[in-house]
C-alpha cells in the first residue's frame, strides 16, 4: 500500500492515471502530454508498474499501458485529484522527477 | 511485460479466495459462540453474519478491475475490457457496501429486501453496461 501512496503522491503520475482512465495508451502517446524527456516518463511508468497501478502489454509492435486500479485505489486517486494533494506549487511539468532507471529507459 | 505468470496469478487468486472464506467461516463461528454464551441474540447473529459476508464480497469485488488480466489482442479490446472491469468493479463493490450498511443499520424487513435489491441492481448495472458496450462495439464495427 505504501508504494500506491508513493505513486499517487506525484502529480505527473496522477495525470498519467487520469489519461489512462479514458483509454489504454502507448508510452509515446502518454509522453506527448508531458514536457519531460522519455527516460523520465519511463521512470514514472516504472513507479506506477511497481505499485501495480498500471499494466504494460505488447499489442503489435508497441507497448501499451493499461489501467490496473482496484476500486479503492480508483477512489483514492479521485480524492487526491479532488483535494490536489501534493500539487501545491508543483505542476506535472516541474514535479518530482524520478531517477530514470535502466529498465524504464529501455522501453 | 507482466511479471506474474498465469500459474502465480491463479495461486494468488485461490489464496485470496481461501482467506476470504476463512474470514467468513471464522466470523460465523465466533458469532455462534457469542450466541451460545448469551452475549448476542439470534437477530444480531444474523445481522453480523450478513455484514461479514457483505464486507468479504466487497473486498473481492474491489479487486475485480485488477483481475481482468490477459494480453489484449487489439487496443480496442483493451479499452473495452478496462471500461467493463471498472464499471463492474464499482457497481458490485458499492452494492455490497450498501448490503453491509442495510444489514447493520436498517430494520430487519427493509434489510432483507433492500440488500437483495442493492446487489440485484449492481448485477443489472454490470451486465447492462457490458451488453451495451459490446452492442455499441458491434454496431460501430459493422457501420
Amino acid at each position: 500500500m505504501n508504494s500506491v501512496f508513493k505513486a499517487l503522491a506525484d502529480p505527473t503520475r496522477r495525470k498519467v492515471l487520469e489519461l489512462l482512465r479514458q483509454r489504454p495508451m502507448t508510452a509515446g502517446e502518454l509522453s506527448d502530454h508531458f514536457p519531460v524527456s522519455r527516460p523520465t516518463m519511463s521512470a514514472h511508468f516504472a513507479v506506477l508498474r511497481e505499485a501495480d497501478l498500471i499494466e504494460a502489454n505488447k499489442i503489435g509492435t508497441s507497448i501499451t499501458y493499461q489501467l490496473k486500479l482496484s476500486v479503492l485505489e480508483d477512489a483514492l486517486l479521485g480524492f487526491t485529484q479532488l483535494f490536489g494533494i501534493g500539487a501545491a506549487g508543483r505542476t506535472p511539468a516541474n514535479a518530482a522527477t524520478p531517477k530514470p532507471t535502466r529498465e524504464g529507459a529501455d522501453e | 511485460m507482466s511479471d506474474n505468470s498465469p500459474l502465480q496469478r491463479a495461486k494468488k487468486e485461490i489464496l485470496f479466495g481461501l482467506k476470504l472464506a476463512a474470514v467468513m467461516i471464522g466470523g460465523a463461528l465466533l458469532l455462534t459462540l457469542a450466541r451460545k454464551q448469551g452475549w448476542l441474540d439470534a437477530e444480531q447473529v444474523m445481522r453480523g453474519n450478513n455484514v461479514i459476508i457483505g464486507l468479504a464480497l466487497a473486498a473481492f469485488c474491489n479487486l475485480m478491475p485488477k483481475r481482468m488480466t490477459g494480453t489484449p489482442r487489439t487496443m480496442h479490446h483493451a479499452t473495452l475490457a478496462q471500461s467493463i472491469g471498472r464499471v463492474g468493479g464499482w457497481a458490485m463493490t458499492l452494492a455490497f457496501l450498501v448490503w453491509c450498511a442495510l444489514w447493520a443499520f436498517a430494520p430487519l424487513e427493509l434489510a432483507r429486501i433492500g440488500a437483495i435489491a442493492a446487489v440485484g441492481a449492481g448485477v443489472a448495472v454490470m451486465i447492462g453496461y457490458t451488453v451495451w458496450k459490446c452492442a455499441a462495439d458491434g454496431v460501430s464495427r459493422s457501420g
